[in-house]
């Protein structure tokens, strides 16, 4: 069938060669337009620090004046240099400072930065001949020269270099921001590739096989919805073409001929009878992937500063301490998830995965906006609520979808799906996040998010059929004894409480409430929050997948979990003690890897430790009880780290829980090592 | 075509949004840079306007009695056109020398938030801003330390953003003609690399549609999909099946 030299494009060929071409107009495009903008904001700039300059160098003379009024000779004065130290200190644009005699000999000078000392600064020594206040450029430089009159004579001049690339430095403070909004839009553009791929091409192509699978199992009774008419939809015509014709046929040959006929007809044939075709499904992962990426995109958008927010419209009067105070919508946040996560298999089942999907990111970006607009503290805790409980459904909704669309062998492949359309989408958020709050405000960065999230539920509402999952059953409700029984179960609790608990602490209370603080009260902006906050997420993203492979090659769950709360642990502690940049980033990539040992492992050593705990009440019930327990943590993090904050400061909650986390881990360590929870069956 | 529509359409979406953060975040950086500029130039005029107040003052002289204050302002104006005001007050608030724009208080009366902000900067500069303007102050403060009241210099924001929306519309133009030249050379790459997938959709729709004609096209048959080959044996046994029936009807 395939004709040599014409091999048909494979859809990774395809998304990488369009990838590719996307990727580089863009990256040229935002190069050549940041070169531009450097140009122009030189162009501007260089006047206005010219006119500075002439301003510094009039008011030195002004200042050398009034001692020379008093006939005190200029070469005699003291405490010149230091004056002129002063004088550099307060203004970075100047590269040196002088003041000569009038034969140009240096009678003082300051130098900026590390410039060589006594190197020769000739312009100084030809001041004399430059016109008074007329600027003379040299290479890198711009130089003014103010004259010292003295009863008409000219007895010295003051001297000044402007540093040219002073406004390129200056400016080189934004392309950190720049650079990495750049990477995110790299990130968009390569998901909107694969996203618009998946969905169209990947989606016919997955049809076009079912179908012909089905037709060559003799199956003629299936059609295919086609949407709209593009190469691939019209390959779609002509096969339902085909199939139409074949049973118009069938039909005719049927209702004329022998039963003996039709008998032989039918023999391993299925037709469309009475014109009823069987519509071709393919429900793949990949569909809910894209729609989650800009939802999670959205609405973590506000993670790097939402304490600061809150802080914000903190109100005294309500009588809460403030640290708690902006620690409730963050634990309130969890509560209203945990009111709408377990009906999504109920709603599912009666309006579908996309009506549902709608019904949780509808609220979610109502929410978002009324955040935005939100007076008070107690209007922000309602708004949170709204949208937790929108964002709960959500995430409820896309695991079901992807438990539902997975054969049991492929199931972890399914959730890595989830995994990394969060953890990209958090990345993506953390780091523009920051960046836009910084220079749109927070109200409008919470809109941004708003608008990110009604992104993705165009693609919902655009690319998911609307009675998929409709009827679907998702797991059979277990009896209350069955449900609650786990709860009773000290080995269980134990275990909970000493890895899991504290994970969620480290997370809720320490990274995602404790960490925006700090880092605000040592003076980091929005942008630098963000890019500090975004080290976390991308250290998960990478190394979940590695704790995973490790923990499955090896079977060691217990000794990454050890490490892992070990790493959390160093990681707090190295954070509250810092306040430059490296080590607070080690800090949180330390915490990163940390949680990625502790995370997976968990979940995959639960039928190892637990095994009779799940003969007796099921793996379902003890899932669900290990995640009601995170649940519980993440309720409690932020409660917990804002009560110690009220008590003892930043530093003192941060190292509270850094010695805490140790603590939890070494006893963990103890019962591993002594038996009581991994005790073999 | 359609999707090479979307995806274009998706590209382009995220160049404008790259682009318009490429603008702004320069915009807001310029203007940061543009306004501590001035303002240090201006606080450099007005400190030196202090000092030479306080050499008269530590003679023993009040503010109000020092004659040179108007010269001194009248020079000002006269030097730097870009300055709205410059204003002399007292510890109370007294305006005793101004020239420029009126004060939005009146004649004779310094703004509140001028007198509060030049009691609390203990010799330094201080700043404030209204609607239309940039102010920089600093105390006038005597050799015994008592406050005597101090200088306050008005420059205007329009030039400051004008300046600004001057390199903003400058940025608006050049990234209009960046877009359109990343757009079309993404369109054509997207184009470029759609084309075989296009072609390939083509081959199997006239090979599709083939299966049934009496007299194939001498239409490549030109497909990768490996199902292709039992659904065309299927197609073609089933029709010749049904013509064997129609045959026998007939």
């Amino acid at each position: 069938m395939t004709r040599g030299g014409r091999q048909a494009p494979t859809l990774a060929g395809l998304g990488l060669r369009i990838g590719f071409v996307a990727v580089a107009a863009l990256v040229v495009a935002n190069a050549l337009l940041a070169w531009v903008a450097l140009g122009a904001v030189e162009k501007r700039l260089e006047p206005v620090i010219q006119d500075k300059a002439r301003v510094l160098a009039r008011s030195i003379a002004n200042d050398l004046y009034k001692a020379v009024r008093l006939d005190i000779p200029l070469d005699s004065l003291r405490g010149v240099d230091a004056f002129l130290d002063n004088l550099l200190t307060d203004h970075p644009e100047i590269a040196y400072l002088a003041v000569t005699d009038p034969k140009g000999r240096m009678l003082f000078s300051a130098k900026a930065g590390n410039g060589a000392e006594g190197a020769a600064l000739p312009f100084a020594a030809n001041a004399g001949e430059a016109r008074a206040g007329m600027f003379v450029s040299s290479g890198f430089e711009y130089n003014i020269a103010y004259p010292l009159v003295h009863d008409g004579n000219r007895i010295g001049h003051a001297t000044i270099r402007i540093d040219r690339r002073y406004v390129r430095n200056t400016m080189g403070g934004i392309f950190t921001d720049i650079g990495i909004s750049l990477c995110v839009a790299v990130l968009i553009v390569l998901e909107l590739t694969l996203l618009v791929l998946s969905l169209t091409v990947a989606r016919s192509t997955g049809l076009m096989r079912r179908f012909m699978h089905a037709v060559s199992e003799g199956d003629f009774s299936a059609s295919i919805a086609a949407r709209g008419q593009d190469d691939l939809g019209r390959v779609i015509d002509a096969m339902n073409g085909i199939n139409a014709e074949i049973n118009r046929r069938f039909r005719a040959v049927a209702s004329g001929g022998s039963a003996a006929a039709l008998e032989r007809l039918r023999e391993g044939r299925v037709f469309a009878e009475g014109d009823a075709y069987r519509p071709v499904q393919v429900l793949r992962a990949g569909d809910v992937q894209y729609p989650l990426f800009f939802f999670i995109f959205g609405v973590e958008l506000s993670r790097p500063f939402f304490p600061l927010f809150v802080r914000d419209l903190y109100d005294p009067s309500l009588g809460i301490d403030a640290s708690i105070a902006i620690a409730t919508p963050m634990s309130v946040w969890v509560i209203a998830m945990l009111f709408t996560t377990p009906i999504a298999p109920a709603l599912i089942r009666r309006l579908g995965t996309r009506n549902t999907l709608l019904m949780g990111m509808a609220p979610t970006s109502v929410g978002l906006v009324a955040t935005a607009f939100a007076t008070g503290f107690i209007e922000l805790i309602g708004w949170r609520c709204l949208t937790a409980a929108g964002f709960g459904l959500v995430t409820a909704v896309i695991l079901v979808r992807l438990a539902m669309t997975a054969p049991e062998r492929r199931r972890a492949l399914n959730i890595g799906v989830f995994v990394t359309a969060t953890g990209g989408g958090s990345v993506c958020a953390t780091a523009i996040g920051g960046i836009l709050a910084e220079h749109l405000g927070y109200e409008n960065t919470f809109i941004v998010g708003a608008a990110i999230v009604f992104v993705a539920i165009s693609i919902a509402f655009g690319f998911l059929s609307p009675d998929e999952g409709m009827g679907a059953r998702v797991g059979a409700p277990a009896s209350r004894r069955r449900r609650f029984g786990i709860y009773g179960n000290a080995r269980f609790m134990a275990f909970m409480a000493l890895s899991a608990l504290p994970s969620r602490i480290v997370l809720t209370g320490f990274l995602f409430f404790l960490v925006p603080l700090y880092l605000d009260s040592i003076g980091f902006g929005g942008a630098a929050i963000g890019r500090t906050m975004m080290i976390y997420f991308l250290v998960l993203l990478v190394m979940n997948q590695a704790a995973a492979l490790i923990a499955d090659r090896f079977q060691n769950h217990g000794v990454l979990i050890l490490a892992g709360g070990v790493s959390a642990a160093a990681g707090c502690l190295l954070f509250v003690s810092t306040v430059d940049s490296l080590p607070l980033a080690c800090g949180i990539a330390l915490i990163g890897i940390g949680q990625s040992f502790v995370m997976t492992p968990q979940v995959a050593a639960l039928p190892t430790y637990f095994r009779n705990e799940t003969e007796a009440f099921g793996t379902g019930t003890v899932t669900v009880a290990f995640r009601v327990v995170e649940r519980a943590g993440s309720i409690a993090g932020p409660l917990l780290a804002g009560a110690i904050v009220a008590a003892a400061g930043l530093e003192r909650a941060g190292v509270l829980i850094g010695y805490g986390t140790f603590v939890t881990t070494a006893l963990l360590a103890l019962f591993l090592a002594t038996g009581v929870i991994s005790r073999r069956h | 075509m359609r999707l090479l529509v979307i995806l274009n359409a998706a590209f382009l979406c995220a160049f404008a949004v790259t682009m318009a953060l490429m603008i702004l975040l320069n915009q807001q950086k310029f203007a940061d840079i543009l306004r501590g500029l001035d303002d240090s130039r201006v606080s450099v005029v007005t400190l030196d306007t202090s000092r030479r107040l306080r050499q008269a003052v530590d003679l023993g002289l009040p503010l109000k009695n020092i004659a040179e204050s108007r010269s001194i302002v009248d020079a000002l104006i006269a030097d730097y056109p870009e300055l709205q005001s410059v204003s002399i007050f007292d510890a109370g608030g007294h305006v005793l020398v101004h020239r420029g724009n009126e004060l939005d208080s009146g004649r004779n009366e310094a703004p509140a938030v001028w007198i509060s902000d030049n009691r609390a900067a203990e010799g330094e500069v201080w700043r404030i801003e209204d609607p239309e303007s940039f102010i920089v102050g600093a105390p006038v403060v005597n050799n015994f330390g008592k406050l005597e009241g101090g200088v306050a210099v008005r420059y205007s924001k329009v030039r400051h953003s004008s300046i600004v929306s001057g390199l903003t519309n400058e940025l608006l133009e050049s990234a209009a003609i960046i877009f359109l030249a990343s757009g079309l050379l993404a369109v054509l790459g997207t184009a470029a690399a759609l084309w075989r997938l296009a072609r390939t959709a083509r081959y199997l729709r006239q090979s599709v549609e083939n299966l049934l004609k009496p007299d194939p096209d001498d239409a490549p048959a030109d497909t990768t999909l490996v199902e292709f080959a039992g659904y065309s044996a299927s197609v073609r046994e089933t029709a010749a099946t049904l013509a064997a029936a129609e045959g026998r009807a007939r």
